[in-house]
């Protein structure tokens, strides 16, 4: 076999660029879940008020659990294990998002599908109020859902008609179905009742709150679809390499770049609204993990889909802890505190990716 | 004679539109086809029909299959392709990139083996890419990214390769190498070759055919000698050629404006 020199000098500079070292998946994973684990049971001991660990150990073996106990386990154990599982779902959308549409800035929300889910919620909580006769708790959950599938369908029904099956079209017509239903959100909030017009913005921002969402069935649906869109996410991760090599490319290697990706929009949109569902609108959590872990681990979706779930967990936590505390006793919507972090991140990433297309030119 | 690649009466359609139309050829196992035309001409459109990702009209046979009905994965397993434009959202690096490339042979849920990552690194040991393997593939050369494109292909392992422009940017030495590797592939392992060009050159040297579009439609098929006489590139690329010879040399065809810059 001929081998061809190559006809560029060697060795090149050790500034060229990189990849990133490539230490083993298990050890990634290993080292992301030690630092969620301290995370988790760090921050829950951070609060408005004290609670250390020698008062919950021994209020744990009180006889009734101690009030010490109770309240670290319920409002804030819980509640950050709770943030951690939406932080994962989001750090999985954003990552699989970014892949079909062939774009870093991508984020669950950008299609609409937040919109929609948030439209959905609106649409039963004032057609359903609490206290009518047809309102059902079910309903805050299936409202959002069917919003997520309502938008997702409504997307794919546009880019079919247009043929804008294309990742830049995909995002305008997400941008303007945002607008759209941001103007129908408004209606409901010209005809809600007070009450509810406010109780709906505090949930338009991010709602982790241990009282009113972490109930076991929220907790354990979330941790259910949270395996189950890892497992398959991570099972079909060569299929999101070759799909963000483009579609000509992804379809030159076997792939069915159409047929994938509404799959795969359907897939995580259903996850998109279920954790809208959850916690209201989240943004920029989906933004912000997925690139920092490719900039850290590389783009290969194999290291991508599982650390970028265990990035999220970690970055949820975190933000939820600040909202706790920062300004405590008062608790911020955890939606302000990631704007507040990833709103100057998304900036920070679009002067970066100006300034190297400006070094190209 | 085992046929590889045969097109009756093909045309091309981008929607309703027809954009490729009447091409008519046939590729032997182990030939090289040139498919050669100004731009816009439709070469790069010819070869998505070629490969089923746009729909045709007319006959169409890839080893015998028709394209459109043969599924992705089938074809990926039958045809690789380096594409003329080496566009990449998220920058792998060499290894990665040119490790896709073994994905037809994988299922989606499995890993590559120790056989993929052997083959991978073969090939790019055999193209000069060693001294970059670990580095991402925006930040290598053009000529090495052509490379890495040509070897994500090779790894494909497939009976025919097509390529888009595979010298187009490249420095001269480096068009060299990249022809003795397809001349290689070709007389060693057996590859049928279909090959979109620009450059008149080139297409004499490596192709056993060629066609010739013009606005989408075939003005000539057949061997260089005729398809690529002066009379014909005059009418394809709307300039007039001449042919230059030196002694013991064999003929370049060069358009007469640069021969006339030269004398």
């Amino acid at each position: 076999m001929t081998s061809y020199k190559s006809s560029l000098p060697e060795p090149r500079s050790p500034n060229a660029a990189r990849g990133p070292a490539g230490a083993g998946l298990d050890r990634l994973c290993c080292c992301y879940l030690l630092a969620l684990v301290v995370v988790l049971f760090g921050a829950s001991f951070l609060g408005s008020y004290r609670l250390t660990p020698a008062a919950v150990w021994d209020a744990f073996w009180q006889p009734d659990g101690g009030r010490a106990y109770a309240d670290w386990f319920d409002l804030r154990f819980r509640r950050l294990f709770f943030a951690g599982a939406v932080g994962g779902i989001l750090g999985l959308c954003g990552t699989v998002f970014q892949a079909l549409l062939r774009n870093p800035l991508a984020e669950p929300y950008i299609l609409g599908i937040s919109g929609a889910a948030s439209l959905g919620s609106m649409a039963v909580r004032f057609l359903l109020p609490a206290g009518s006769a047809l309102f059902a708790e079910g309903w805050l959950t299936i409202g959002p859902l069917a919003g997520a599938l309502a938008g997702t369908a409504l997307l794919l029904a546009v880019a079919r008609w247009g043929g804008l099956y294309d990742p830049p079209s995909l995002i305008l017509a997400g941008a303007v179905l945002t607008a759209i239903f941001g103007a129908l959100g408004l209606l409901f909030y010209t005809l809600a009742p007070e009450r509810q017009v406010v109780a709906t913005l505090l949930w338009l921002m991010g709602n982790i709150n241990a009282e009113a969402m972490v109930g076991t069935p929220h907790l354990r649906n979330l941790l259910l679809l949270l395996a189950a869109g890892g497992v398959g996410f991570f099972a079909f991760a060569r299929h999101l390499d070759l799909l963000s090599l483009g579609e000509e490319e992804a379809a030159d290697l076997g792939v069915s770049p159409r047929a994938l990706r509404v799959a795969l929009l359907i897939a995580a949109s259903l996850l998109t609204g279920a954790v809208v569902a959850a916690a209201g609108p989240i943004g920029f959590a989906g933004l912000v993990v997925p690139h920092i872990v490719r900039t850290l681990h590389g783009p290969g979706h194999d290291r991508l889909v599982p650390l970028s779930i265990l990035g999220g967990a970690i970055f949820l936590m975190l933000c939820d802890t600040a909202a706790r505390t920062c300004f405590a006793p008062h608790q911020l919507p955890i939606g302000v505190v990631t704007a507040l972090v990833g709103g100057p991140f998304f900036l920070f990433l679009l002067g970066t990716r100006r300034r190297g297309a400006l070094s190209v030119a | 004679m085992e046929t590889m690649l045969e097109a009756r009466s093909l045309s091309v359609l981008r929607g309703a539109a027809e954009t490729c139309s009447g091409v008519n050829l046939r590729v032997r196992r182990g030939g090289c086809h040139g498919i050669i035309g100004p731009n816009g001409s439709g070469k790069s459109t010819l070869l998505l029909g070629l490969r089923g990702l746009l729909p045709t009209r007319g006959d169409l046979a890839v080893a015998g299959i028709a394209p459109r009905s043969a599924g992705r994965a089938r074809m990926a397993r039958l045809v690789a392709v380096m594409p003329q434009r080496m566009e990449f959202a998220f920058p792998f690096t060499v290894e990665e990139m040119v490790l896709l490339g073994r994905s037809p042979h994988r299922r989606p849920w499995e890993a590559f083996r120790a056989e993929d990552r052997a083959r991978a690194r073969a090939l790019i040991e055999r193209l000069g890419l060693a001294p970059v393997a670990g580095m991402r593939v925006d930040a290598v050369s053009g000529g090495e990214r052509r490379k890495v494109f040509l070897a994500r292909a090779l790894a494909q392992d497939t009976p025919l390769l097509f390529l888009d422009e595979p010298t187009a940017g490249l420095d001269p030495a480096v068009q060299e190498e990249l022809v003795a590797l397809i001349e290689e592939l070709r007389q060693s392992e057996g590859r049928t070759v279909v090959v979109v060009l620009h450059d008149v050159r080139l297409a004499r040297r490596l192709c056993e055919r060629v066609t010739a579009l013009r606005a989408g439609v075939e003005l000539a098929e057949g061997v260089p000698e005729r398809v690529l006489a002066p009379d014909l590139l005059e009418a394809l690329f709307g300039v007039r050629w001449v042919e230059f010879s030196a002694a013991g040399r064999t003929p370049v065809l060069l358009p007469a404006a640069a021969e006339e810059k030269r004398s």
